[in-house]
Parts: structure tokens; sequence; C-alpha cells
């Protein structure tokens, strides 16, 4: 029903020349799957999809259409990234068209593999809040809650009045979103460290992480210098160390856990360990929110005499 | 002739390989089968594919060339560096890899002088297979000219039947290997099995046709079709990382003042960096020339100049894109285009 109405109205958009561009889901070429489409036809509206498949966040495209006039689907994790990139000025949200859809999560492809032992999927479909997915000789019914991304727990909505539409209600959005911090804090530094390291000994440097994220829109990374080469090449752990963590700081602030970074990874990083923490510093410290209201200052340029300072010694 | 290894005979045979040779199999690591360095009472995983491909034992993601320093007299030395000097052996290794190691010859050893540092891992290794009973779901090695039971570029090809493993040597040094082990012969019923599955599985592995695409290509460089195609494509490497012919490398020396090494590290078409000149000019300024070049050179320049094209149809491309950007359906579209 939700995808019927999302049809029609990018059908809409595009034959009535609202926008140039649709950008949107359509159906992948693997199980559970989605990809992302460009539509300029209104024709092309029948193949759009939505649901728990739809993983990218597709505010990360926006910059390439300077130009053009774009209609775009949001869920709640893409529409936080875009009150981001308009308050940073990277998106002019005149000419973009939001339609924001409501979302019950997206599928974890990490967590489903490890709920099904590594077992290949080779048929699968939604229905309802449950994953059918089947194999060679095997069907399995998977309740999405258990393999909907981590970023999804305690999903917020933006203000209303960034969309130009909302489709249906968003749904409230269950568990704490700092559990993992909080767990991950109970552990002693020596264990964060062997964890961190683990973690950071498995990167490739393919840099999928840098480049699904809306916030990563440096049109020259610091990794990408060569004179000087501020980080090396090989594949020593310290290297993709370096990366990650002038990444996390980079994005702190700014950084609205829609978790299309660590979606992207081939190598399953779990890159929240790092994002996750700083996000929650920069609410407990400044009591800053990034993502949630189009009309608030970005963290660095919101200065208040009063802020905490005492790591100035 | 093919021989028989029984399932219970299986440690003693990697044992035995293990002597003579750096041998390298399928483990599982985490989540993840990853090919890694055999140790006593370690099980193969010899269902499915390896995650990374079998590439990276023969062309690591990062390898030091030498090292070199300052003497005490002030003169600059080079130091090679130490190295196993035993030879390669994979064991259950997919044909899909195998023959990707095949291609990678062409680029590293038919030149002259052929990369020494790439012939290393390559003189004298042994590339023990395995017939896939199940292709992936992103399989399509018989689309260009592969086969679940492949045997270019293997010395040896193992098919599981009943009980063990039917052996059949497909090369000078693995008919050699295998009368050194003195397997016993197969049963013709365990040869039958074998043959069946063999056949089962090449027809789940087919798929495109990819037939006079070279020629296709050669004419297409301003094809309005490289302008869509990229769109999706975020420009990660990680399709280029895990693709088994993907060779593209970068050489950099690291170090500090009186010594350092030279290292070759992967690199990738889809990233800016890769062609960014001295100058500031980049003569491939976005996506489209990236996404170009990177099919153009799997499936144009590398088929005119060798004859195959670049891609073994392993699959793990399409797994591993983080946008479901499947090069099946890029080459069903090119096969399509007037």
């Amino acid at each position: 029903m939700l995808e019927g109405l999302l049809r029609e109205e990018a059908a809409r958009l595009l034959r009535e020349k609202a926008v140039d561009v649709f950008v949107g889901y359509g159906p992948g070429s693997l199980p559970l799957r989605s990809t992302p489409v460009f539509l300029r036809d209104p024709a092309g509206a029948d193949s759009l999809v939505l649901g728990p498949t739809c993983e990218n966040n597709l505010t990360r495209y926006l910059s390439r259409f300077p130009k053009e006039r774009v209609g775009v689907v949001v869920k709640a994790c893409d529409a936080r990234a875009l009150v981001e990139l308009c308050r940073e000025n990277q998106v002019d949200r005149k000419r973009i068209h939001v339609v924001g859809v409501p979302c019950l999560g997206v599928i974890s492809r990490q967590r489903l593999d490890q709920k099904l032992g590594g077992r290949e999927v080779t048929g699968g479909s939604i229905l309802g809040d449950q994953v059918v997915c089947s194999g060679h000789g095997w069907e399995a019914n998977i309740p999405l809650a258990e393999v909907v991304h981590p970023s999804c727990a305690g999903c917020r909505l933006p203000q209303r009045d960034l969309f130009d539409v909302f489709l249906g209600e968003d749904p409230a959005k269950e568990g704490s979103p700092y559990a993992e911090v909080e767990a991950w804090e109970l552990q002693d530094a020596d264990q964060r460290y062997q964890r961190f390291s683990r973690e950071m000994e498995k990167c490739l440097r393919c840099y999928a992480c840098r480049q699904a994220c809306p916030a990563c829109y440096c049109p020259e990374c610091f990794v990408d210098r060569s004179q000087p080469a501020w980080v090396g090449g090989s594949d020593d752990a310290s290297e993709a160390m370096v990366f990650h963590l002038v990444r996390t700081m980079h994005v702190a602030g700014r950084c609205v856990d829609c978790g299309a970074c660590v979606r992207a990874c081939p190598q399953g990083i779990d890159l929240r360990i790092l994002t996750k923490r700083v996000e929650r510093d920069a609410r407990a410290l400044f009591d800053f929110e990034p993502g949630l209201d189009p009309g608030h200052k970005t963290l660095p340029g919101s200065f208040r005499p009063d802020d905490p300072d005492d790591f100035i010694k | 002739m093919a021989r028989f290894i029984p399932e219970a005979e299986l440690e003693s045979v990697l044992s035995r390989l293990a002597g003579p040779y750096r041998l390298y199999l399928p483990l599982l690591k985490g989540d993840q089968v990853e090919f890694g360095p055999w140790s006593e009472g370690e099980r193969p995983v010899l269902e499915g594919n390896a995650y990374g491909a079998a590439k990276q034992l023969f062309f690591p993601r990062s390898e030091i060339l030498f090292s070199f320093s300052t003497g005490p007299d002030g003169r600059p030395g080079i130091d090679e560096v130490g190295r196993d000097p035993r030879p390669l052996a994979v064991f259950g290794i997919r044909p899909c890899d195998a023959r990707s190691v095949k291609l990678l010859d062409n680029v590293f050893l038919r030149q002259d002088p052929p990369d020494s540092i790439y012939l290393s891992h390559r003189q004298g290794s042994l590339l023990i297979g395995l017939a896939c009973d199940h292709p992936g779901r992103s399989c399509f090695c018989g689309s260009l000219g592969g086969s679940p039971a492949g045997t270019e570029g293997l010395d040896l090809l193992l098919t599981a039947v009943d009980g063990g493993f039917t052996v059949d040597p497909v090369s000078e040094a693995g008919r050699e290997y295998a009368s050194g082990e003195g397997w016993p012969e197969a049963s013709a019923a365990q040869v039958a099995q074998a043959r069946a599955a063999h056949g089962a599985a090449a027809a789940q592995a087919a798929g495109v046709d990819t037939s006079g695409l070279a020629e296709k290509l050669e004419r297409m460089f301003d094809h309005e079709f490289w302008a869509r195609l990229h769109e999706k494509c975020l420009g990660c490497a990680a399709c280029t990382f895990f693709c088994p012919t993907c060779h593209c490398f970068d050489v950099v020396d690291e170090g500090k003042p009186g010594s350092g090494i030279r290292l070759r590290n992967w690199d990738s078409c889809m990233f800016p960096l890769f062609t960014l000149h001295t100058s500031g000019h980049n003569p491939r300024m976005s996506g489209k020339e990236r996404m170009r070049q990177r099919v153009m050179h799997k499936f144009c320049y590398y088929p005119l100049r060798f004859g195959p094209p670049a891609c073994v149809g392993c699959g793990r491309c399409i797994e591993v894109c983080p946008v479901n950007l499947d090069i099946r359906l890029v080459l069903a579209e090119l096969g399509g285009l007037a």
C-alpha cells in the first residue's frame, strides 16, 4: 500500500516536472536486497520498492545533482542526515522534494548471516514483521526485530517541517540507542583496545564506509593526500586506526547514526563502537543531538560560554 | 586416471603437503571463510567459496618489495626481504579462483622481465582445487568460459563423493604429486558420481552471454550507457579488492631518515587518486570514467590483449557491493545494446 503511494507520488512529480530526477529504491538482484534507482521517466515509478531491504542512505547522492531538482525517498535515519546536509550548506533544500517514508528498521545482512549460521540465502521476502528466507533445502522465518540493524534501535524522526510529504506514519522504535555503548564501557581499557584492534585489523581500506556516509562529503579526504601522506598504505592495523579515528572525530556531532557505513563495510567492521560513543559524548557534554531540528546550529558552530571546558588544562 | 582420498585420510594428506609447501586453505575466521596457513588439526571449510579471493596469496594487499638504508659509511644499501623459500600450496581453491591466478599470470609473468615478486610466490606452487557442488547465488563462471569443475590453473582437482574425494591430476606437477602420494585408484562408481556432480553444478553456473563483447565495447567508449551505469556507484573499492583478477597496485616508500621500505599495495581504479596527475589534472574526473575503466579493463582491454575476459564469474563483487550493483546485469544490458 505504501509502495503504491510512493509510486504515485514519484510518477506525479516526474510527470508534472516538479523534479528532474527521482531517487528511490528498486528491487535488488540478490535475495532481501534493494538497490538505488534514479528515475527520469514517470513510467519507471512502478519499479519502486520500500521496506527493510532499503539499507542505503540515498541522501549520499544528492550532491551529485547540483543543478537538478531532485525527489528523494528518506527514512527517518536518512532524514536526520538530510537535516545536517542542509545545515552544512551541502544541499539546497529548495531543490529537493523530500518524500518521507515510515520504516520498521532495515535488515542487517551481518545479523541475518549470523542468525542463519552462514547458510546462503537464495530466496527471501518480507511478510509483515517476518523475514522469510530459504536456501538449499531449508526455509526459515525470522522475526524482523531480531535482524534489524543495530542503528535502528531508538531511531528518531526529525521534525516534520523537513518533509514535503510523509507517506503514512513512522512507527515508534524500541530499544535504547546507547545500550551497546554502555556495554562497551563496562569493559576495561585493555579489553576495549583488543576489540578495537580486532575490528581495525579487518579493514581493507576500501573506503566503502566513507563513500556510503552522508557526512563524508569532503572533496578530498585526508587519506587521499599524498603531499604529505597523513596515512600509510600498508596493511598495518595502525594505519586503519588513524583513518577510522580521524573520520570518527570528523563526523563528531554530525554523525546521525544512520548506520550506512557499517552496512556498506564488506568486512563487517563495527564502526559504531567509535561513532556512537562520540555521538553520546556530544549529547552528554553539549546537550547536542544532530539530525533532529532543521533550525539548529552545527555543534562546532554553536559555542556557548558555559560549554564544558574541563578537558582544557 | 582418477584417484581417491578417503575422508579420514584428509588430515594426513594436508600434513604431508605442509612439509615441503607453505600450505594455505580455506579456514573459518570469525564469521568468514578466508584462506589461511594450515596448522595441525585445523579443518578446512570445504563448503562455499572463500570470502576473500585466493589472489591475495600471490599478490598480497600490501607487500614489502625491499628495504633500504644508509650504511655506516654513508652509502645507500638495499636489502632483499627474507621470504619462506618453500613454494605455495593452496588446498581447496575453487576453479574460479584457480582460473583467476592463470589470468594474473598473464599480467605479471607474460612480460619481459616478469614480475619477480609475483614469480617468487607462483614458482613451483601447487593448486589443489575443489569442484563446486552448489554454485553460489552470485556465481556465473559458466558465462565466462569457466565451469564449477574447471581445471584451468589447477594441478589437481578434487571432487567430493561419498566417503571422500576423487582426485583428477590435471597438470604435470599434479600428476607428479599424485604419483608420489600413492592414492588408490577411484572406483568406477566414484568417478561416475564425480562426473554427475560436475554436470549438475555446470547447469547452475551459467547465465550471461559475453560473446563478442570485447569488440563491441571497443566501439562504446563514448556511449551514453556509461553516464547511467555509474549513478548508483558509491566509488568505494570493495568490488576491486574482492575481485580475484583485479591487480592494480601502488608502489610507495615509507620510512624515516636513514632507512625505509618500498611497498606494493593494492590500489583501485575506483579511487580518484588512482589517476591523479602531479599537475592536479585527473583524466578520469568522475565516477563515470572510473566505472567505464573497470568494465573496459575487464571485458575489453584485457581480452583484446590476452584472449579471455578478466572476470571469472566468482560473484564476489556482487556480494560485497554496498549498493547491489550487479555486474551480471551490467553485462546483460551491454549485450542488449545495439
